[in-house]
């Protein structure tokens, strides 16, 4: 059996108090916030992404059941700001296995549009997002797996994160 | 080491006002908006003069005005939103105008009735704490508007709304404030 690649955030890790006190918060804050979020039409996304979730910073681990979310940050600081706010993109992708899960992933994203482009939370700093950009990948061809389906969407946000706000 | 010298304290996040507000009348949202909204109290000032002053002097100001007035940029043009732009404007049926629905402006000799005034304006801001800020004119005019319209865009509609005193509210001096600032905890 193939050892398992190395991670930057493996299971558990996650679990970690909402806050913005560091980069694993930031990620933690985010994903707690997609979970908990429930629409208009009552929708959640834990009831797509299963239990335990399966939204993953950055990678899925080897064998994942489909469909998953992944998450990937990049910060920047702003000297405007002396390096206190940041501007931020979280790209978030949905990816569903066989083509039919399409509908499935297309409506995990509507969850998220809808959660990330209103969200504001002001514990331990804050975070805030309001716009994205969001389009479904085309068709894979050979050499990748063709009945992979997904969308990708890169969310705008801004933070005051306490990582920054509290240097000595 | 030296941290930078910033204004930011732990309160910010509470604190802070985010994105471009919402105007109200009454209890009903005005429209939607292209931009954020800008409220000036437009209060005025007077240093007393004097032979020989130097610099205005500390316990010589007199507050001497207030022309309080939200603008902004509104892109819907409803109904509604032209009895709200066009005070004291009459609905006109059939005779030289056309139109199922014709509002006539309000004819430029006469005062203002009491009725043609807005109630409780509101211009109101979220706050980082999920509660809101606003800033109140419980009576105010549509003072000045124009229409800009764009190719394959919203409608442009800029409008300037000022506060007015209402002498006739119980207690109200000619000198009192015509607008409130106000913290809410729900809308």
């Amino acid at each position: 059996m193939a050892k398992e690649k190395p991670r930057y955030v493996v299971p558990g890790s996650l679990n970690k108090r909402q806050a913005t006190n560091s980069t694993v918060q930031i990620y933690a804050t985010l994903r707690q916030a997609l979970l908990d979020y429930v629409s208009p039409q009552q929708e959640m996304l834990r009831e797509i992404v299963g239990d335990p979730p399966r939204i993953y910073v950055r990678s899925a681990p080897d064998g994942v059941v489909f469909p998953y979310l992944t998450l990937l940050l990049s910060r920047t600081s702003q000297a405007a700001y002396n390096g206190y706010r940041e501007q931020a993109t979280l790209e978030v992708q949905a990816l569903g296995r066989p083509e039919s899960q399409l509908p499935l992933v297309e409506t995990a994203m509507d969850v998220v549009d809808q959660c990330l482009t209103s969200y504001t939370n002001p514990t331990q700093g804050l975070i805030v997002g309001r716009s994205r950009t969001r389009s479904t990948i085309p068709l894979f061809t050979d050499p990748a797996e063709s009945t992979v389906v997904g969308v990708v969407a890169t969310y705008d946000l801004f933070l005051w994160p306490t990582v920054l706000t509290s240097r000595a | 080491m030296t941290a930078p010298l910033t204004g930011y304290t732990s309160t910010l996040p509470t604190d802070v006002v985010l994105d471009s507000g919402v105007l109200y009348v009454g209890a009903t949202v005005l429209g939607a908006f292209n931009g954020g909204l800008k409220f000036d109290p437009g209060v005025e000032y007077r240093n007393v003069e004097f032979d020989g002053k130097r610099s205005p002097l500390k316990a010589l100001d007199r507050k001497t005005g207030f022309m309080p007035k939200i603008s902004g940029t509104v892109i819907q043009l409803s109904t509604t939103n032209v009895g709200q732009l066009e005070p004291g404007a009459t609905v006109v049926v059939g005779g030289a105008w056309t139109g199922s629905t014709s509002y006539m402006p309000k004819d430029a000799a006469g005062f203002l009735a009491s009725g043609d005034y807005l109630t409780d304006i509101r211009a109101v801001w979220l706050r980082g704490n999920g509660e809101y800020v606003q800033v109140r004119f419980p009576s105010a005019l549509c003072t000045k508007y124009d229409i800009t319209s764009q190719d394959g865009a919203e409608i442009a509609i800029a409008l300037e709304i000022e506060a007015r005193l209402d002498m006739s509210v119980s207690g109200a001096q000619i000198g009192d404030s015509p607008y409130r600032i106000e913290y809410l905890a729900t809308l």
